[in-house]
């Protein structure tokens, strides 16, 4: 235990440099910063939007307007003057958005003729929160449109609903998943699931290829400086010295992703349930169907991660075992970076379930997908699969570092390698 | 008599090359003994195979009556092996790194703190120690590794061309604290391709080319029994 403590406490003072942590920390900040200011956003495009009005009408159907306007949530500013003079005023305010309400509009409305109100938009930028505040503009203009078109209706049949006039036949649309039912549109959700997934698999890529490369820029360091031989004729089982760098590499592979899963919560968070909604998007009673991801479901795939990690280093180990130095290292991770980016690519563009046998038993085989597909699994309840999923990664990881271990033991550590291209000549020393 | 180390019939194929073709020589205790050869001629496979790091594809060797190959765990007890060119964990300092060695080698906390005390006094780097071993220079590190390989007081130490590219002033350095190390009664088994320096070293040397052993001896017995001046002129005259 003294042993494996020492080289695991080696490892991390070698792999804990600033040179290693600068990116991640660098990621991890911008995954904060980017939630924070997400989060800042959000409440500005839920909160009430600031509006200058010009109303040049100054009759009861053009109040009538503002107060819709109002009742939505919009902070009117009156203003008068051409537009020219409006728009000056709206910079000075630090308002986006300018709306003149013309002369003569209740009595075009009572003549049922249509009204053009001018709307002006002040760009300040082309984020996606300026188009997000657009959409909830126009959505209160409906809004407006509809008050206008049920007071007419109001007037001309007295006592009727506009609403049954205007739409005879309705829809109430369900979503059902598992045995769950809830009011609301796939596409809705799809915009929910979406905003909260989007970014998982992307960490989870990084996180692989990065701990592999760590270990195989570990392995290949020792062999290149010769630290390697040093500590194969020290006096301990070989076996610890393979644990120990492996383990080495996980914790700093599992504190990342802790950090990681971390700002990914704090990031998915600043948007997940409300996007939609300020897009417009009735959500309608899509929270009752519980598909969103827990903490639970956040440790189960922290668990996932950290077994795919653990097959991600055991694998690299046994192909690192054939470097010669650091960077060919790096080239003998390559097919294993292979194994990573095709669930990863799959389960972005593609569902397993309707895929071909073929592919299902390749995907299936390969262990890194697995946390791949968790959290639609975790969604969709398929428990069985997740489970089945870890316990083969946790098999095949064991396998490797059984291998890894046997090589260790032997001098191949020493003597193994690859040759790209043109068979080198071996030399005596 | 327990040799220090028994090499038999000793032989090592790499693919389809031959790197040693049966040498065989026996070392007694506290003597210092030198591989002498040009580069390629078998010593680094000679003192891996010793160092448990190879094994053979014949023949055996027994450091202190243990056979290296049957069991490695209780050879590498009594070894320690400083091999060429190498070199120590870059973002450790040189402190760390001596205690991380000594680790491996006891379970006693104070007995660990003796080696380290006694592997910095060997390094002699004052308080550029405690600094990180990546800002240290060619000759720096070379002093590191050779206390680290010392400071366990191992009963064969097992040096691979320990002056390798060092200036003359750290090379003599290195050279002092072997000879030091042996005087204590301890067993060196050495190589170089400088001859000198192992003359200046070893009690006993061994001439080896092409995986062969071509003639063993003291030096001064060499130096007399082919009329040579030094041991360069014994290797050429021998060689042919």
């Amino acid at each position: 235990m003294r042993v494996l403590a020492n080289i695991v406490l080696k490892e991390l003072k070698e792999l804990l440099t600033v040179q290693m942590l600068v990116p991640f920390l660098s990621a991890m900040l911008i995954l904060f910063v980017v939630g924070r200011v997400m989060r800042g956003e959000r409440a500005k495009v839920t909160g009430s939007t600031s509006v200058v009005v010009a109303d040049r009408d100054q009759t009861d159907e053009s109040r009538g307007m503002t107060e819709v306007m109002r009742a939505e949530h919009v902070a009117l500013v009156a203003a008068e003057g051409d537009s020219v003079a409006l728009l000056k005023q709206a910079k000075a305010l630090g308002i986006d958005w300018i709306i003149v309400i013309p002369a003569g509009l209740a009595e075009s409305v009572a003549a049922m003729r249509p009204v053009t109100v001018d709307v002006y938009n002040i760009v300040t930028s082309f984020s996606v929160m300026q188009a997000v505040r657009g959409f909830a503009l126009k959505n209160v203009l409906q809004k407006v449109n509809e008050r206008i078109a049920a007071n007419r209706f109001e007037r001309a049949y007295p006592g009727s609903a506009a609403g049954a006039a205007k739409e005879a036949v309705r829809s109430r649309e369900f979503v059902a998943i598992r045995d769950r039912v809830a009011p609301g549109n796939a596409d809705s959700l799809m915009k929910v699931v979406f905003s909260q997934l989007f970014l998982i698999p992307v960490i989870l890529l990084m996180i692989l290829i990065y701990s592999s490369q760590m270990i195989a820029a570990s392995i290949g360091q020792e062999k290149e400086n010769k630290t390697l031989e040093t500590l194969l004729t020290v006096p301990i089982k070989r076996v610890s010295i393979v644990f120990g760098k492996m383990l080495g590499a996980g914790v700093v592979a599992l504190i990342i992703s802790v950090l990681f899963i971390g700002a990914m919560i704090y990031y998915t968070g600043s948007f997940a349930q409300d996007m939609p909604r300020a897009a417009g998007t009735d959500l309608g009673g899509i929270g009752q169907l519980d598909i969103g991801l827990t903490v639970q479901s956040f440790l189960l795939l922290g668990v996932g991660l950290f077994l795919a990690v653990l097959c991600a280093l055991s694998l690299t180990t046994l192909l690192a075992v054939f470097a010669d130095d650091a960077k060919s290292a790096q080239m003998t991770v390559t097919p294993l970076m292979m194994l990573v980016m095709l669930p990863y690519f799959f389960t972005m563009f593609f569902d397993l379930g309707s895929a071909s046998m073929g592919v299902k038993v390749l995907i299936y085989a390969i262990p890194f997908s697995y946390p791949f597909l968790t959290p639609n699994a975790v969604m969709f309840g398929h428990y069985g699969l997740i489970f089945a999923g870890y316990g083969y990664m946790a098999l095949f990881a064991a396998a490797c570092i059984t291998i890894a271990a046997r090589i260790f033991s032997t001098d191949r550590i020493l003597t193994a390698k690859l040759h790209w291209g043109r068979k080198r000549k071996m030399k005596a020393e | 008599m327990e040799f220090a180390c028994s090499v038999r019939d000793l032989t090592r194929d790499y693919g389809g090359l031959r790197a040693l073709a049966g040498i065989s020589f026996d070392i007694k205790p506290g003597e210092v003994f030198g591989l002498i050869g040009p580069n390629g001629s078998g010593k680094t496979t000679t003192l891996r195979i010793v160092s448990t790091l190879l094994r053979p594809s014949s023949g055996t060797v027994s450091v202190f009556g243990v056979n290296v190959v049957e069991k490695p765990d209780d050879a590498r007890r009594l070894i320690s092996y400083l091999p060429e060119d190498a070199g120590a964990y870059k973002n450790l300092s040189g402190l760390d790194y001596l205690r991380f060695m000594a680790t491996f080698y006891t379970q006693d906390n104070r007995d660990r703190d003796a080696m380290v005390e006694q592997g910095k006094e060997m390094a002699d780097l004052g308080e550029r120690i405690r600094h990180r071993v990546k800002t240290y220079s060619k000759g720096m590190a070379r002093k590191l590794l050779l206390a680290r390989a010392l400071m366990t007081r191992p009963r064969l130490a097992v040096l691979d061309e320990p002056t390798s590219g060092l200036d003359v002033a750290n090379s003599m350095g290195i050279r002092t604290r072997v000879k030091d190390f042996a005087a204590k009664g301890l067993t060196v088994l050495l190589s170089s391709h400088n001859m000198l320096e192992v003359e200046f070293l070893s009690d006993r040397v061994a001439l080896i080319k092409q995986g062969k052993i071509i003639e063993t001896g003291a030096p001064e017995e060499l130096k007399q029994k082919h009329g040579c001046r030094n041991l360069e002129e014994v290797f050429l005259k021998v060689e042919k």
